[in-house]
């Protein structure tokens, strides 16, 4: 049982990463260059972010757009250290840089971001998270999708700013493979997400639709499903690596990641009728079911790993318990001929091609981001305890959400 | 927006993908055949061995020549070497594909080259009287308590203060030379042991017990 599903998720695993692989054949698309430079507003939403606050807004303003075409507010959501001082000084210093502060602390990006959308005057606007940073060259490499009227929002690749723990380097690694993924999303129009550093949106589409979902604690998640539900297609620009600050300690990492995760369960049940649905093309006959799929092999896998590892320790202790201190006879060192010929060829074959094709696509994902990679013992936890620890949030997330826990960002 | 995708890339990766499967089967298949032909060796192997003692104590039994001291550690050896073939090729029927016949008469062969060396066995030790205990073991694949037998005679074997060879016979393969055996021992249950065709034992018996049961 245990192997023939084996044999199955490596299947499914072989069949994505083949058909990911052949995607990345397909040239990356043409963009029509905008005859005329749109007023872009940039808004960063801030809370307590004294730290950060001063990167972000100096890769703002080193951005090579016309300075007359940005506008930078910051939103303010009540922070209790100095970050409205040094916004107030930047603002000062920088007439497209402005202030707008909360009355009272709303609790998530989505307030922050509607407060300024209703003070924003730009054509398109970009959000920027505060703990985050843009190259000089970042915008005016994505606004030029818009030229494309269906084009909703567009999103770039996002590497951390620092590594320096385990669980940063992980995420390191991470975010190179989702870049990747999402890059080859964006080519057959199944990208169904937006992320706080410098996603670029049409600022009228955004309040014709009702704005960010404040209620949401993954508002990036959700305007991107009802962008595509309103026939609205979100694009994704390689070559526009930005940065930002992600967990330092597991901890964080966890407590962002239930969020995450909840937040795409929360999403995907709310845009259901997408799932399925031809009139969303690829993303609704070939991703969405997808989505599912990763979800039931998560939980599956799940429930056998549980069941394997007690089973192998009801065992090991049976054999403890009959064998008391005579198990060190049962212990004999096999031959090399045995060894090799015991070789469990079902499971090991499907997980060697599993692991080859992952390890290209590890290659090919460093390579789009111009990032080294070689195999460390990051990649190895990457791939054999990584996985794990993603499956513990997803069943943690799952569980929070049937019983309905409050979500809290 | 609808993708612009050729519809046959998803029919391309499918193929690709089960030709790698295939591929997957073949090597499977291949390495089935390796462990097949290594069992087979080794039951040949048995087999001459067994044969091999035969013809020697018809040769010393013809020259009224004590035998006894020969027999008991060439016998030992070959029901060591058998015990060790059992578990191997319980090991390779579990992870073997596709290849249920063969498995199924490598172990038709393999419990009757043991029931033959459980016979000779007996045959000896009626005539030597030696130190080594027998013991023949019924079990159950499916079965909890036949692993725990399992365990216990694994120790058992390899245990330097006594001597003993273990013989195992799965009740449930069908072949009409061990339903003979079956029938003779009345084994209507599993685990079952027959220490020194003599002593019945059914259920689980722990070390403790067995080395009280064997000879001092």
């Amino acid at each position: 049982m245990f192997e023939y599903y084996i044999w199955a998720v490596c299947f499914v695993t072989l069949y994505i990463s083949i058909f990911w692989i052949s995607l990345t054949q397909y040239e990356n698309k043409v963009v029509n260059k905008l005859t005329k430079l749109p007023y872009v507003s940039i808004i960063v939403p801030a809370y307590n972010e004294e730290k950060n606050i001063n990167n972000a807004l100096n890769s703002l303003i080193n951005l090579d757009y016309p300075k007359e075409k940005i506008e930078i507010i910051v939103v303010d959501d009540c922070s209790t250290d100095k970050t409205v001082d040094i916004v107030k000084d930047y603002a000062k210093r920088f007439k497209y840089i402005k202030l707008l502060m909360h009355d009272k602390n709303m609790g998530n990006a989505a307030h922050s971001l509607n407060t300024a959308l209703k003070h924003a005057k730009g054509e398109l606007f970009a959000r920027l998270d505060a703990d985050s940073v843009v190259s000089p060259d970042s915008l005016m490499k994505v606004v030029h999708y818009f030229s494309d009227q269906k084009v909703g929002a567009v999103v770039s690749p996002i590497l951390p700013i620092k590594t320096g723990t385990i669980v940063e380097k992980i995420q390191r690694f991470e975010y190179i493979l989702t870049n990747f993924i999402r890059n080859i999303m964006a080519k057959i129009y199944v990208l169904h997400y937006t992320t706080g550093v410098l996603t670029t949106y049409r600022t009228d589409v955004i309040k014709r639709l009702g704005y960010f979902d404040e209620d949401n604690i993954t508002e990036d998640l959700e305007i991107a499903l009802r962008l595509i539900k309103n026939n609205y297609t979100i694009e994704f620009e390689p070559n526009n690596i930005t940065y930002t600050y992600v967990p330092a300690t597991l901890k964080k990492f966890w407590d962002q990641r239930i969020r995450w995760y909840r937040g795409f369960l929360h999403n995907s049940w709310k845009y259901k009728d997408m799932f399925f649905n031809k009139k969303y093309g690829l993303l609704g006959t070939f991703q969405t079911p997808l989505n599912i799929l990763f979800l039931f092999v998560l939980l599956f896998s799940f429930a056998l790993f549980v069941y394997q590892f007690f089973d192998l320790v009801y065992n090991f202790f049976t054999w403890l318990t009959v064998t008391k201190l005579d198990f060190l006879n049962t212990i004999q060192i096999p031959d090399l001929e045995y060894l090799v010929l015991s070789i469990n060829i079902k499971v090991v074959f499907p997980i060697i091609v599993t692991l080859l094709l992952s390890v290209y696509i590890y290659k090919k994902a460093h390579n789009m981001t111009n990032q080294k990679w070689k195999v460390s013992f990051i990649t190895l936890i990457y791939l054999f305890i990584y996985p794990f620890i993603t499956t513990l949030q997803w069943v943690y997330a799952i569980i929070l959400e049937l019983f309905k826990v409050r979500r809290k960002w | 927006m609808v993708a612009k995708i050729r519809k046959d890339i998803f029919i391309t990766v499918f193929i690709i993908s089960i030709a790698i499967f295939l591929l997957g089967f073949y090597i499977s298949r291949v390495w089935d055949d390796l462990r097949i032909n290594q069992v087979n060796e080794d039951l040949k192997d048995s087999t001459l061995d067994t044969m091999s003692i035969l013809i020697e104590q018809e040769f010393l039994t013809q020259f009224n020549i004590d035998d006894c001291a020969i027999s008991e550690s060439r016998l030992s050896s070959i029901s060591k070497n058998l015990f060790e073939l059992g578990q191997t090729l319980m090991e390779y029927e579990k992870k073997g594909l596709l290849k249920t016949k063969e498995y199924s008469t490598l172990r038709k062969e393999y419990f009757l080259i043991e029931v033959r060396a459980y016979t000779n066995f007996i045959e000896f030790t009626n005539r030597c009287n030696p130190n080594t205990d027998i013991i023949l073991y019924f079990y159950n694949t499916e079965e909890d308590l036949s692993e725990r037998q399992g365990y216990a005679l694994d120790a058992i074997v390899n245990r330097d203060d006594v001597k003993v060879r273990v013989f195992s016979i799965d009740k449930n393969f069908d072949d009409p030379t061990l339903d003979t055996i079956k029938s003779f021992y009345n084994i209507t249950k599993t685990p079952t042991i027959i220490i020194n065709n003599k002593i019945k034992k059914e259920g689980f018996v722990s070390i403790s017990e067995l080395i009280g049961l064997i000879k001092p």
